[in-house]
């Protein structure tokens, strides 16, 4: 059964660095990470909105953390990544792959190669 | 402990709070905040601020919206499928009651539409005339020996005239009379036939019938001369002229069938007759015994019946 995997691009970026922070993914930390690492704005609408339709996908699981005084004593939102999360990124990674490998050498030939 | 708690502007705090789906609210309200917080040491309040007030806005997406303050999508096909799902369902807890009702408003309803439909018919004869509400026909009241009474549209050619004569109210009369159908047609192949009338000369102006080709006074002068309805023009003659030309038909005259020539053309009878020609014989044995004779009645004062 070929199941259909249709991960954006965001939303694979988001579920890759859940799975960096390892247990320490709450919106905020996710956001930096991602900012700091693509050196790429994230507003927190699109984060959240990717998160809850990840959530919805199956992808994402989500447990409640503690208040902190920050917060204005509000919960924090912690993400793990579930089993069906992993064979998405997996599947995602490998058709990557394919291409890549599909590629003929002339076309992707650059002065320092790309070390396929 | 410190209360020295800056906040963000309260109004996008509040219109946030409004906005967003109650599911996620808490949270999404604590990533804000931490953020500020963060924000406010790193770079300063004002900063902080424009952070917080650019968050709120950037958040204001479908995902997050109360979308529709239901949990769900707005159904209306829904609501209306299901309104009558449960008037159906009601219906058929009272099987007899429906029945009843919805077979008495379908007979109401059937009537209603055969009455107007019959109204119409009825009203729609003799449009022709303007002077309609004058006019009146001429019937004859049988009473035979054994009992039985009828009614006859067929009388005697002379009461017209002699009434008109008789009584002032009366001001006008038309006497007319039917061949019923004749075959007519100068073409052997195309010949068919159809219905006729022969009248009293003041036929068209009486009726008020307007003349396509010829003149009102030229027409009924003499006995060989006919008006034809448009119809019948087109069809004999195409759509040239049809003054002057010749039709034949089988009445007879002198002995043999007869042509006739043709000195008017008419406008077609509304559907509601169906004559197609008309000729004027006032001394053939036709008129002896007029089918209807039609009088008008003089326009004084209120109409006395008579």
């Amino acid at each position: 059964m070929i199941k259909k995997y249709n991960l954006g691009e965001f939303e694979e970026v988001v579920i890759l660095t859940i799975g960096i922070l390892n247990n320490e993914a709450y919106s905020v930390p996710i956001k930096n990470e991602i900012e700091s690492r693509l050196s790429r704005r994230v507003s927190m609408g699109a984060l959240h909105t990717a998160l809850k339709r990840l959530e919805e996908k199956g992808y994402l699981k989500s447990f409640a953390g503690e208040a902190t005084v920050e917060r204005a004593g509000r919960p924090k939102r912690y993400f793990e990544i579930t089993a069906m999360g992993k064979k998405a990124i997996a599947y995602t990674r490998s058709t990557r792959d394919e291409l890549w490998r599909a590629i003929p050498k002339t076309v992707l030939q650059m002065d320092r190669g790309l070390g396929i | 402990m410190s209360d020295r708690r800056p906040s963000p502007p309260g109004f996008f705090l509040t219109l946030f709070r409004r906005f967003c789906h109650p599911e996620m609210l808490d949270y999404i309200e604590g990533d804000l905040m931490e953020v500020y917080e963060s924000r406010l040491k790193t770079e300063g309040k004002r900063k902080a601020d424009v952070g917080f007030i650019v968050d709120v806005i950037l958040l204001f997406r479908p995902g997050i919206i109360r979308s529709v303050n239901g949990f769900g999508s707005v159904n209306t096909l829904g609501m209306y499928k299901n309104y009558l799902k449960i008037s159906l369902r009601n219906l058929l807890r009272h099987k007899a009651f429906t029945l009843i009702t919805v077979s008495g408003l379908t007979l109401g309803l059937l009537s209603f539409i055969f009455i107007t439909l019959y109204i119409q018919d009825e009203l729609s004869y003799d449009l022709f005339r303007k002077d309609s509400e004058r006019m009146y026909r001429v019937l004859q009241h049988e009473s035979s020996e054994d009992g039985t009474v009828r009614n006859l549209a067929a009388i005697a050619g002379l009461i017209g005239k002699e009434s008109a004569a008789a009584f002032p109210e009366i001001e006008d009369y038309c006497r007319f009379s039917a061949y019923g159908r004749i075959t007519m047609g100068n073409d052997p192949a195309s010949r068919s036939y159809y219905t006729t009338l022969t009248a009293d000369p003041n036929f068209l102006s009486f009726f008020g019938i307007p003349l396509i080709e010829g003149t009102p006074e030229g027409v009924f002068k003499h006995p060989d001369e006919v008006v034809i309805s448009e119809n019948l023009a087109r069809k004999f003659f195409g759509e040239g002229p049809a003054l002057g030309k010749r039709i034949w038909s089988s009445l007879i005259k002198g002995g043999l069938p007869g042509e006739f020539t043709v000195v008017g053309v008419m406008e077609n009878f509304p559907k509601t007759h169906t004559c197609n020609l008309i000729s004027c014989f006032p001394k053939l044995r036709g008129l002896d015994i007029s089918i209807g004779t039609m009088i008008l009645q003089r326009q004084t004062g209120p109409a006395t019946p008579m």
